[in-house]
């Protein structure tokens, strides 16, 4: 009879499944269960189902009476909970007994992956981001095309053998316009700055997340290995992240993978904003009208930085910077994350919506945020609701403050 | 019928019940992987984890251990910071039965160990094996009273006002359940016992705050309290040794795999990051 292989999770992760106590704390702010108000969305009962699959084919019946594979339909259920969820993260903070939620959701989905019982969508994008090493399925060459705008390309975009700092783009601003605002503006202000950087062009390939996040880890090992290398000819001593999950995904689960320490820094590129504007290496000038921001999920609560776009914003003369309600850890998440964009928008556009109030109930007319994906989720939900707020990343602010 | 007789060997079976269903959850949890790795024994996982958890109990960590344990583990901040009066009702339920169950388990070690095993006549034991004694009296009747007043929380969260934005399944009713039915038995049982010793009993009895009242007035009426109260024990030594049989089983086991976690998952955000610069 076949069984539930258990070594998706880790000894911990099934002791997590016990730890739950089904208080719904995690229920009342989870951002896709809010909106969408399907039972299996909520955290709690993705735990709970899991548990009663694990208990019909491991647990005293089971081995008294013979285990029992769950229904097609019943894992189709828990497979939609599982993957309308956009691992924000915000389940685990407030979970009493801490459990570590978006590590056991990501687990959750790998397990799903090897049941065939995911969105298919994920076949197709899996063969395009192994193909092509991009999520968009463009011509991975095309990286740089946002550049073909600037008025001046900075050497660092052409490429130079040697460096002091690699700035990883990410496919998101790289291949969909509507973000190219921010690799332009990026590596403006770094060359403002005078920095010796250098980009990987064609040799950047997909960080490897969106598979990671989609349950097909599996298939990441080879764009660790080549994105690593690729970083270490340059001799670079510190790698300059805008994206914040593929900064998450450098950070953390590279080192992981690879078995080894990268050899270089790894930093968020509103890290080094903050850095380039304490330390005077570029002076804003004024900017006088009221902002919000918005913290990316894999930015703030999945690597823990805050205050770097905080500082940066708050550094800007004139600006006059309000919190939303929910902010930092208890931040609401945009949609925008956990891969749902590719097979669900409907539930991402009312998730964003939700925030965009949050966004306007401050006042701003200028809504801020550290991450690509965020802008275009908010921007997309501006568009709709057609309110009169513009979404910014925050290097495009400074760029655009930026004094000669 | 030697009531003690049937209260030990029922207790032993449901000890044993417990137990295996204990083994049974080890043996899922060691399906899992440990340190990343799937491809060693379960016996082998297990060595490892006895070691790594042995390795930090005699280190410079078992402090920050011990700090987690109680803090994240028992005392619950988040809960705290998120909800008041939910933490007030875990707080309630949690310490009431931590309460009852020391007291339980002194006033055993004190009759059925301490004095006919090693003839111990000292302060320790005068107080836990003299159920009317001010202290034990008094602590019995209010960790029974804070679990009650706990239970009534979740009660009326749960039932009255429908609070939780989750639908409350068997098992979340269960172990309401089976906590009221403890904690009331428990009571009905020292009103029978206070109501047939009524006339001996000392004066530090009255620290039975709610029995002793309810005793005073119950003894009036003719019935047979003696048996009564033997009966009763044992119907709520039996169930209460069900429960716990059960634990492993229901969600009662939260309260042992919630603290674990708590404390593994604070423990282990609490190290530095092996990772943080790459």
């Amino acid at each position: 009879m076949k069984k539930f292989d258990l070594t998706h999770y880790s000894f911990k992760q099934l002791m997590e499944f016990d730890a739950c106590t089904r208080c719904g704390e995690c229920v009342k702010w989870c951002p896709t269960y809010s909106e969408d108000g399907h039972e299996s969305l909520q955290p709690a009962e993705k735990i709970r189902r899991m548990k009663s699959f694990i208990a019909s084919q491991y647990g005293l019946r089971a081995r008294l009476f013979g285990p029992k594979f769950p229904a097609d339909e019943a894992l189709e259920e828990y497979s939609r909970g599982v993957y309308d969820c956009t691992l924000c993260g915000r389940c685990n903070v407030v979970c009493p007994v801490k459990i570590d939620t978006r590590p056991l959701w990501l687990a959750m989905r790998e397990h799903l992956v090897e049941l065939g019982h995911y969105p298919e969508f994920f076949d197709t994008f899996r063969d395009t981001v192994t193909t092509k090493y991009n999520i968009s399925g463009d011509n991975n060459e095309d990286r740089l095309i946002w550049s073909e705008n600037l008025e001046q390309v900075p050497e660092g975009v052409k490429g130079k053998e040697e460096a002091e700092i690699v700035y990883y783009v990410g496919c998101t601003p790289a291949f969909y316009p509507q973000s190219y605002g921010i690799p332009q503006a990026t590596v403006q202000v770094m060359e403002r700055a005078g920095l010796d950087f250098t980009m990987l062009g064609g040799e950047e390939w997909c960080c490897g997340y969106p598979l990671i996040l989609a349950g097909m880890g599996d298939a990441v090992k080879e764009f660790v290995e080549h994105n690593v290398a690729a970083v270490r000819r340059t001799g670079a001593r510190k790698l300059v992240v805008g994206c914040p999950s593929c900064y998450h995904t450098w950070l953390h689960e590279y080192p992981k993978i690879m078995g080894e320490p990268l050899g270089f820094e790894v930093q968020h590129l509103s890290q080094l904003l903050e850095e380039l504007i304490t330390g005077g290496d570029i002076k804003l000038g004024k900017f006088e009208r009221p902002v919000t921001y918005h913290d990316p999920c894999d930015l703030g609560r999945n690597s823990g930085i805050y205050e770097a776009p905080r500082n940066v914003i708050r550094s800007i003369h004139g600006i006059s910077f309000t919190e939303m309600e929910e902010n930092r850890r208890y931040s609401r998440c945009c949609g925008g994350g956990g891969d749902v964009a590719m097979f669900n928008e409907e539930l991402v556009n009312a998730v964003a919506r939700r925030r965009l109030q949050q966004a306007q109930a401050t006042g701003a007319q200028l809504l801020l945020s550290a991450c690509q994906q965020c802008e275009r989720t908010l921007m997309n939900a501006v568009r709709q609701e057609k309110v009169r707020m513009r979404v910014l990343d925050i290097v495009e602010l400074v760029a655009r403050v930026m004094e000669e | 019928m030697d009531i003690m007789l049937v209260f030990w060997g029922f207790h032993i079976v449901a000890m044993i019940v417990f137990l295996v269903g204990m083994g049974l959850i080890l043996s899922v949890w060691l399906q899992g992987t440990v340190n990343g790795r799937s491809d060693i024994s379960a016996g082998q996982k297990l060595a490892f984890l006895i070691r790594g958890t042995l390795a930090t109990i005699f280190s410079a960590r078992l402090g920050a251990l011990l700090r987690t344990l109680i803090w994240d583990g028992a005392i619950h901040p988040t809960l705290f910071r998120q909800h008041k009066l939910r933490w007030t009702a875990h707080c309630c339920v949690f310490g009431g039965i931590v309460l009852l169950t020391i007291l339980s388990a002194f006033s055993f070690i004190s009759v059925d160990i301490l004095i006919p095993i090693f003839k111990m006549d000292n302060i320790f034991t005068s107080i836990f094996a003299n159920k009317d004694h001010a202290l034990t009296a008094f602590l019995n009747e209010l960790g029974g009273l804070v679990v009650m007043v706990g239970l009534i929380i979740v009660m009326i969260r749960r039932y009255v006002i429908r609070e939780l934005e989750m639908s409350t399944r068997i098992v979340d009713t269960e172990i309401i359940v089976f906590l009221a039915l403890i904690i009331v038995s428990g009571y009905v049982v020292e009103i029978c016992r206070l109501s047939f010793e009524f006339e001996e009993l000392p004066p530090t009895a009255i620290y039975a705050f709610l029995s002793y009242p309810v005793a005073l007035v119950a003894r009036t009426a003719d019935l047979p309290w003696g048996a009564l109260h033997d009966w009763l024990f044992l119907l709520h030594a039996l169930f209460s040794s069900a429960v716990i049989a059960y634990i492993p089983f229901s969600k009662f086991f939260h309260a042992i795999a919630g603290i674990i976690i708590a404390s593994v998952n604070t423990f282990e955000r609490e190290k530095p990051s092996l990772c943080a610069k790459g």
